[in-house]
Protein backbone atom coordinates (compact mmCIF):
# COMPACT_ATOMS: atom_id res chain seq x y z
CA UNK A 1 0.00 0.00 0.00
CA UNK A 2 1.08 3.81 -0.64
CA UNK A 3 1.55 7.12 1.64
CA UNK A 4 -0.98 8.81 3.53
CA UNK A 5 -1.20 12.56 3.39
CA UNK A 6 -2.34 15.04 5.83
CA UNK A 7 -2.96 18.68 4.69
CA UNK A 8 -4.02 21.70 6.11
CA UNK A 9 -4.55 24.13 3.07
CA UNK A 10 -3.24 27.68 3.77
CA UNK A 11 -4.06 28.31 7.12
CA UNK A 12 -3.03 26.82 10.20
CA UNK A 13 -4.77 23.72 11.56
CA UNK A 14 -2.34 23.17 14.93
CA UNK A 15 -5.05 20.59 16.68
CA UNK A 16 -5.10 17.91 13.75
CA UNK A 17 -1.16 18.46 13.45
CA UNK A 18 -0.56 18.12 17.19
CA UNK A 19 -3.16 14.94 16.87
CA UNK A 20 -1.38 12.85 14.02
CA UNK A 21 1.80 13.40 15.34
CA UNK A 22 1.17 11.03 18.02
CA UNK A 23 2.41 7.39 18.27
CA UNK A 24 -0.87 5.96 18.53
CA UNK A 25 -2.26 7.28 14.98
CA UNK A 26 1.16 6.98 13.01
CA UNK A 27 1.61 3.11 14.33
CA UNK A 28 -2.39 2.63 13.28
CA UNK A 29 -1.38 3.84 9.72
CA UNK A 30 1.65 1.29 9.79
CA UNK A 31 -0.44 -1.33 11.20
CA UNK A 32 -3.35 -0.66 8.49
CA UNK A 33 -0.16 -1.21 5.72
CA UNK A 34 0.43 2.33 5.10
CA UNK A 35 4.36 3.00 4.09
CA UNK A 36 4.84 6.55 4.68
CA UNK A 37 3.12 9.97 5.75
CA UNK A 38 3.60 13.27 4.70
CA UNK A 39 2.54 15.97 6.66
CA UNK A 40 1.55 19.83 5.37
CA UNK A 41 0.91 21.88 8.21
CA UNK A 42 0.74 25.16 6.61
CA UNK A 43 1.55 28.50 8.49
CA UNK A 44 1.80 26.23 12.19
CA UNK A 45 4.49 24.58 13.95
CA UNK A 46 6.69 21.23 12.67
CA UNK A 47 5.51 18.16 14.50
CA UNK A 48 7.91 16.56 16.53
CA UNK A 49 7.57 13.12 15.07
CA UNK A 50 8.02 10.15 17.81
CA UNK A 51 9.91 6.80 16.51
CA UNK A 52 7.06 5.19 15.14
CA UNK A 53 7.44 1.87 12.58
CA UNK A 54 6.54 4.24 9.77
CA UNK A 55 8.53 6.72 7.38
CA UNK A 56 7.22 10.54 8.01
CA UNK A 57 7.97 13.52 6.02
CA UNK A 58 6.63 16.75 6.87
CA UNK A 59 7.02 20.48 5.28
CA UNK A 60 5.04 23.85 5.49
CA UNK A 61 3.61 24.35 1.71
CA UNK A 62 4.57 22.23 -1.63
CA UNK A 63 3.08 23.93 -4.96
CA UNK A 64 2.87 23.45 -8.17
CA UNK A 65 3.65 20.06 -10.01
CA UNK A 66 5.53 18.01 -7.04
CA UNK A 67 2.09 18.67 -4.82
CA UNK A 68 -0.28 18.14 -7.70
CA UNK A 69 1.57 14.53 -7.78
CA UNK A 70 1.60 13.86 -4.62
CA UNK A 71 -2.36 14.86 -3.90
CA UNK A 72 -3.43 13.06 -7.06
CA UNK A 73 -1.31 9.46 -5.78
CA UNK A 74 -2.16 9.93 -2.18
CA UNK A 75 -4.23 6.10 -0.94
CA UNK A 76 -5.16 8.61 1.87
CA UNK A 77 -5.81 12.39 1.98
CA UNK A 78 -6.74 13.64 5.73
CA UNK A 79 -7.76 17.23 5.70
CA UNK A 80 -8.95 20.23 6.92
CA UNK A 81 -12.85 20.78 6.21
CA UNK A 82 -12.04 23.87 3.86
CA UNK A 83 -14.59 23.45 0.86
CA UNK A 84 -11.99 23.71 -1.97
CA UNK A 85 -9.86 20.60 -0.50
CA UNK A 86 -13.11 18.76 -0.27
CA UNK A 87 -14.22 19.42 -3.63
CA UNK A 88 -10.42 18.78 -4.99
CA UNK A 89 -10.01 14.98 -3.05
CA UNK A 90 -12.94 13.72 -4.49
CA UNK A 91 -13.13 15.24 -7.70
CA UNK A 92 -9.54 13.40 -8.00
CA UNK A 93 -10.92 10.34 -6.39
CA UNK A 94 -9.20 10.06 -3.54
CA UNK A 95 -10.21 8.22 -0.03
CA UNK A 96 -11.13 11.38 2.11
CA UNK A 97 -11.04 11.75 5.77
CA UNK A 98 -12.33 15.08 6.47
CA UNK A 99 -10.72 16.53 10.17
CA UNK A 100 -12.94 19.08 11.46
CA UNK A 101 -11.81 22.22 13.24
CA UNK A 102 -13.97 22.91 16.22
CA UNK A 103 -12.56 26.35 16.42
CA UNK A 104 -14.15 27.22 13.57
CA UNK A 105 -17.68 25.19 14.31
CA UNK A 106 -20.38 27.56 12.48
CA UNK A 107 -18.42 27.50 9.53
CA UNK A 108 -20.48 26.55 7.07
CA UNK A 109 -17.72 23.98 5.90
CA UNK A 110 -18.58 22.03 8.40
CA UNK A 111 -21.98 22.05 6.44
CA UNK A 112 -20.57 20.51 3.58
CA UNK A 113 -18.61 17.85 4.97
CA UNK A 114 -21.34 16.71 7.01
CA UNK A 115 -23.86 16.47 4.08
CA UNK A 116 -20.80 14.79 1.85
CA UNK A 117 -20.25 11.67 4.36
CA UNK A 118 -24.18 11.98 3.84
CA UNK A 119 -24.04 10.81 0.65
CA UNK A 120 -20.72 8.43 1.38
CA UNK A 121 -18.53 10.46 -0.11
CA UNK A 122 -16.10 10.41 2.67
CA UNK A 123 -15.65 10.30 6.45
CA UNK A 124 -15.16 12.98 9.04
CA UNK A 125 -13.91 13.37 12.63
CA UNK A 126 -12.56 15.53 15.51
CA UNK A 127 -8.68 15.66 16.42
CA UNK A 128 -9.83 13.57 19.54
CA UNK A 129 -11.05 10.80 17.51
CA UNK A 130 -8.62 10.18 14.31
CA UNK A 131 -7.04 7.17 15.17
CA UNK A 132 -10.89 5.16 15.15
CA UNK A 133 -11.39 7.02 12.17
CA UNK A 134 -8.54 5.93 10.80
CA UNK A 135 -9.57 2.43 10.35
CA UNK A 136 -12.82 3.19 9.27
CA UNK A 137 -11.68 5.29 7.07
CA UNK A 138 -9.46 2.80 5.28
CA UNK A 139 -12.24 0.10 5.10
CA UNK A 140 -15.12 2.11 4.24
CA UNK A 141 -17.26 1.73 1.40
CA UNK A 142 -17.10 5.13 -0.27
CA UNK A 143 -19.13 6.07 -3.14
CA UNK A 144 -17.61 7.88 -6.07
CA UNK A 145 -17.92 11.70 -6.45
CA UNK A 146 -18.95 11.81 -10.11
CA UNK A 147 -18.74 14.93 -11.86
CA UNK A 148 -21.73 17.71 -11.99
CA UNK A 149 -23.51 18.50 -14.89
CA UNK A 150 -23.89 22.72 -15.62
CA UNK A 151 -25.91 21.37 -19.07
CA UNK A 152 -28.67 21.86 -16.96
CA UNK A 153 -28.59 25.50 -16.18
CA UNK A 154 -28.49 26.29 -19.84
CA UNK A 155 -31.70 24.07 -20.24
CA UNK A 156 -33.50 26.44 -17.92
CA UNK A 157 -31.85 29.53 -19.22
CA UNK A 158 -33.05 28.18 -22.38
CA UNK A 159 -36.67 27.98 -20.77
CA UNK A 160 -36.37 31.39 -19.53
CA UNK A 161 -35.34 32.99 -22.99
CA UNK A 162 -38.44 31.05 -24.42
CA UNK A 163 -35.53 29.24 -26.66
CA UNK B 1 -41.22 69.82 -13.69
CA UNK B 2 -43.37 67.03 -14.58
CA UNK B 3 -40.54 65.82 -17.14
CA UNK B 4 -38.48 65.54 -14.69
CA UNK B 5 -40.38 63.88 -11.80
CA UNK B 6 -41.33 61.35 -14.89
CA UNK B 7 -37.77 60.81 -15.70
CA UNK B 8 -36.52 60.56 -12.39
CA UNK B 9 -39.60 59.09 -10.22
CA UNK B 10 -42.45 57.91 -11.68
CA UNK B 11 -40.82 55.96 -15.23
CA UNK B 12 -38.49 54.02 -12.46
CA UNK B 13 -40.87 53.29 -10.44
CA UNK B 14 -42.98 51.67 -13.38
CA UNK B 15 -39.99 49.91 -14.26
CA UNK B 16 -39.34 48.70 -10.40
CA UNK B 17 -42.75 47.51 -9.80
CA UNK B 18 -42.81 45.72 -13.21
CA UNK B 19 -39.48 43.73 -13.11
CA UNK B 20 -39.86 42.49 -9.38
CA UNK B 21 -43.72 42.20 -9.45
CA UNK B 22 -45.13 41.29 -12.97
CA UNK B 23 -41.68 39.82 -14.62
CA UNK B 24 -39.19 38.47 -11.96
CA UNK B 25 -38.86 34.80 -12.98
CA UNK B 26 -41.32 34.81 -15.60
CA UNK B 27 -39.92 34.03 -19.43
CA UNK B 28 -39.39 36.90 -21.89
CA UNK B 29 -38.79 36.79 -25.16
CA UNK B 30 -36.17 38.94 -26.11
CA UNK B 31 -34.12 36.64 -27.85
CA UNK B 32 -36.85 35.81 -30.53
CA UNK B 33 -37.17 39.60 -31.24
CA UNK B 34 -33.63 39.48 -31.82
CA UNK B 35 -33.16 36.78 -33.87
CA UNK B 36 -32.22 34.22 -31.25
CA UNK B 37 -29.34 36.00 -29.69
CA UNK B 38 -29.02 36.84 -26.08
CA UNK B 39 -26.26 39.12 -24.73
CA UNK B 40 -24.84 37.50 -21.37
CA UNK B 41 -23.05 39.14 -18.39
CA UNK B 42 -21.08 37.47 -16.41
CA UNK B 43 -19.39 38.07 -13.56
CA UNK B 44 -16.35 35.88 -12.17
CA UNK B 45 -16.41 36.15 -8.40
CA UNK B 46 -12.51 34.30 -7.32
CA UNK B 47 -11.48 30.94 -6.60
CA UNK B 48 -14.15 28.49 -6.87
CA UNK B 49 -16.52 30.87 -8.05
CA UNK B 50 -14.54 31.38 -10.70
CA UNK B 51 -14.40 28.08 -11.48
CA UNK B 52 -17.74 26.63 -11.24
CA UNK B 53 -18.84 29.64 -13.51
CA UNK B 54 -16.21 29.09 -16.36
CA UNK B 55 -17.86 25.44 -16.14
CA UNK B 56 -21.53 27.13 -17.12
CA UNK B 57 -20.20 29.64 -19.47
CA UNK B 58 -18.35 26.46 -21.34
CA UNK B 59 -21.89 24.98 -21.68
CA UNK B 60 -24.22 27.65 -23.11
CA UNK B 61 -25.17 27.32 -26.39
CA UNK B 62 -24.65 29.43 -29.47
CA UNK B 63 -27.83 31.59 -28.79
CA UNK B 64 -26.40 32.80 -25.11
CA UNK B 65 -23.50 35.03 -26.99
CA UNK B 66 -22.11 37.90 -27.10
CA UNK B 67 -20.87 36.85 -23.66
CA UNK B 68 -19.37 39.34 -21.22
CA UNK B 69 -17.10 38.64 -18.47
CA UNK B 70 -16.45 41.11 -15.80
CA UNK B 71 -13.44 40.74 -13.35
CA UNK B 72 -12.48 42.75 -10.80
CA UNK B 73 -9.21 44.55 -11.33
CA UNK B 74 -7.07 42.75 -8.50
CA UNK B 75 -8.39 39.42 -9.47
CA UNK B 76 -5.23 38.60 -11.98
CA UNK B 77 -5.64 34.60 -11.24
CA UNK B 78 -9.76 34.89 -12.50
CA UNK B 79 -8.45 36.37 -15.57
CA UNK B 80 -5.60 33.97 -16.34
CA UNK B 81 -8.40 31.20 -15.87
CA UNK B 82 -10.59 32.39 -18.44
CA UNK B 83 -8.05 32.86 -20.83
CA UNK B 84 -7.14 29.27 -20.47
CA UNK B 85 -10.69 27.89 -19.68
CA UNK B 86 -13.12 29.21 -21.81
CA UNK B 87 -12.70 28.34 -25.77
CA UNK B 88 -15.72 30.73 -27.07
CA UNK B 89 -15.27 34.39 -27.91
CA UNK B 90 -15.81 36.61 -25.06
CA UNK B 91 -15.12 40.37 -23.99
CA UNK B 92 -13.52 40.97 -20.90
CA UNK B 93 -14.22 44.16 -18.29
CA UNK B 94 -12.67 45.11 -15.68
CA UNK B 95 -14.11 46.87 -12.91
CA UNK B 96 -11.85 48.18 -9.32
CA UNK B 97 -12.92 46.06 -6.30
CA UNK B 98 -15.82 46.88 -4.09
CA UNK B 99 -13.81 45.25 -1.19
CA UNK B 100 -10.24 44.07 -0.34
CA UNK B 101 -10.11 41.14 2.07
CA UNK B 102 -9.95 43.10 6.07
CA UNK B 103 -10.16 46.51 4.39
CA UNK B 104 -11.66 48.81 7.23
CA UNK B 105 -15.66 49.42 6.53
CA UNK B 106 -15.36 53.22 6.14
CA UNK B 107 -12.79 52.87 3.35
CA UNK B 108 -15.15 50.09 2.28
CA UNK B 109 -18.13 52.56 1.48
CA UNK B 110 -15.45 54.86 -1.10
CA UNK B 111 -14.65 51.86 -2.85
CA UNK B 112 -17.84 50.79 -3.36
CA UNK B 113 -19.04 53.98 -4.64
CA UNK B 114 -16.15 53.98 -6.82
CA UNK B 115 -16.87 50.02 -8.09
CA UNK B 116 -20.74 51.60 -8.60
CA UNK B 117 -19.57 54.14 -10.65
CA UNK B 118 -17.18 52.32 -12.77
CA UNK B 119 -19.91 49.35 -13.38
CA UNK B 120 -22.39 51.67 -14.92
CA UNK B 121 -20.37 51.97 -18.44
CA UNK B 122 -19.64 48.45 -18.37
CA UNK B 123 -23.44 47.38 -17.97
CA UNK B 124 -24.78 50.19 -20.38
CA UNK B 125 -22.68 49.59 -22.99
CA UNK B 126 -23.30 46.06 -23.27
CA UNK B 127 -26.87 45.78 -22.21
CA UNK B 128 -27.01 42.31 -20.96
CA UNK B 129 -29.86 40.47 -21.02
CA UNK B 130 -29.30 37.81 -19.36
CA UNK B 131 -26.91 38.50 -15.96
CA UNK B 132 -25.41 35.54 -14.66
CA UNK B 133 -23.76 35.35 -10.74
CA UNK B 134 -22.72 33.29 -8.25
CA UNK B 135 -20.67 35.43 -5.61
CA UNK B 136 -19.26 36.57 -3.91
CA UNK B 137 -19.41 40.38 -2.85
CA UNK B 138 -17.83 41.45 -6.32
CA UNK B 139 -20.74 41.27 -8.49
CA UNK B 140 -23.53 43.47 -6.30
CA UNK B 141 -22.09 46.71 -8.02
CA UNK B 142 -22.57 45.10 -11.54
CA UNK B 143 -26.12 44.09 -10.08
CA UNK B 144 -26.98 47.78 -8.83
CA UNK B 145 -25.67 48.73 -12.21
CA UNK B 146 -27.90 46.94 -14.39
CA UNK B 147 -31.06 47.89 -11.91
CA UNK B 148 -29.93 51.58 -13.11
CA UNK B 149 -30.63 50.22 -16.79
CA UNK B 150 -33.40 48.37 -15.98
CA UNK B 151 -35.06 51.48 -14.11
CA UNK B 152 -34.37 54.40 -16.31
CA UNK B 153 -34.72 52.81 -19.58
CA UNK B 154 -36.91 50.10 -20.94
CA UNK B 155 -34.29 47.87 -20.76
CA UNK B 156 -34.69 44.16 -19.24
CA UNK B 157 -32.12 42.51 -17.75
CA UNK B 158 -32.76 38.80 -16.04
CA UNK B 159 -30.82 38.12 -12.93
CA UNK B 160 -30.10 34.60 -12.49
CA UNK B 161 -27.80 33.48 -9.82
CA UNK B 162 -26.18 29.98 -8.94
CA UNK B 163 -25.40 29.44 -5.45
CA UNK B 164 -22.21 27.90 -4.55
CA UNK B 165 -21.89 23.73 -4.11
CA UNK B 166 -20.60 24.66 -0.67
CA UNK B 167 -23.93 26.07 0.85
CA UNK B 168 -25.99 23.05 2.37
CA UNK B 169 -28.16 25.18 4.94
CA UNK B 170 -27.78 28.60 4.52
CA UNK B 171 -27.28 31.03 1.62
CA UNK B 172 -24.28 33.11 1.32
CA UNK B 173 -24.34 36.44 2.21
CA UNK B 174 -24.98 37.41 -1.82
CA UNK B 175 -27.15 34.78 -2.21
CA UNK B 176 -29.11 36.16 0.79
CA UNK B 177 -28.94 39.02 -1.32
CA UNK B 178 -29.90 38.68 -4.40
CA UNK B 179 -32.37 35.63 -3.63
CA UNK B 180 -35.18 38.28 -3.70
CA UNK B 181 -34.77 39.96 -6.75
CA UNK B 182 -33.57 36.91 -8.60
CA UNK B 183 -35.31 35.63 -11.86
CA UNK B 184 -33.82 32.13 -11.30
CA UNK B 185 -32.02 30.64 -8.45
CA UNK B 186 -29.97 27.80 -8.48
CA UNK B 187 -29.12 26.20 -5.19
CA UNK B 188 -27.15 23.14 -5.12
CA UNK B 189 -28.60 21.02 -2.54
CA UNK B 190 -32.18 20.09 -2.32
CA UNK B 191 -32.34 20.83 1.87
CA UNK B 192 -32.13 24.55 0.66
CA UNK B 193 -35.33 24.26 -0.98
CA UNK B 194 -37.32 23.89 2.18
CA UNK B 195 -36.56 27.60 3.78
CA UNK B 196 -36.13 28.98 0.23
CA UNK B 197 -38.65 27.44 -1.65
CA UNK B 198 -38.53 29.78 -4.91
CA UNK B 199 -35.00 28.65 -5.54
CA UNK B 200 -34.44 25.66 -8.25
CA UNK B 201 -32.71 22.52 -7.15
CA UNK B 202 -31.18 20.87 -10.57
CA UNK B 203 -28.56 18.85 -9.09
CA UNK B 204 -25.02 19.52 -8.67
CA UNK B 205 -23.28 21.91 -11.85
Amino acid sequence: MGYALVTVGTTEFVELIAAVSEKEPLSKLAQLGYEKVYIQHGAGPAPKIPNVPIEVASFDYMRGNPWKTLYENADLIISHAGAGSCLEALENRRRLLVVINESLMDNHQIELACALKECNYLEYCYPQTLTESLDSITKAELDNFEPGDPHQINHELRRLFCL
Amino acid sequence: MLAVLWILVLFPFYRLVKILIFQRGKPCTVAQRRGGSVRVMAVLGSGGHTTEMLRILSVLDNEFGPITVVVAETDRQSTFMAKQKLIKPYKLQVIPRAREVKQSWSSTILSTAKAIFSSIPVVFDDRPDLLLLNGPGTCIPIVIASFCLQLFTNHDVKLVFVESFCRVEKLSLTGQLLYPIADVFFVQWPQLLTKYPRALYRGRF
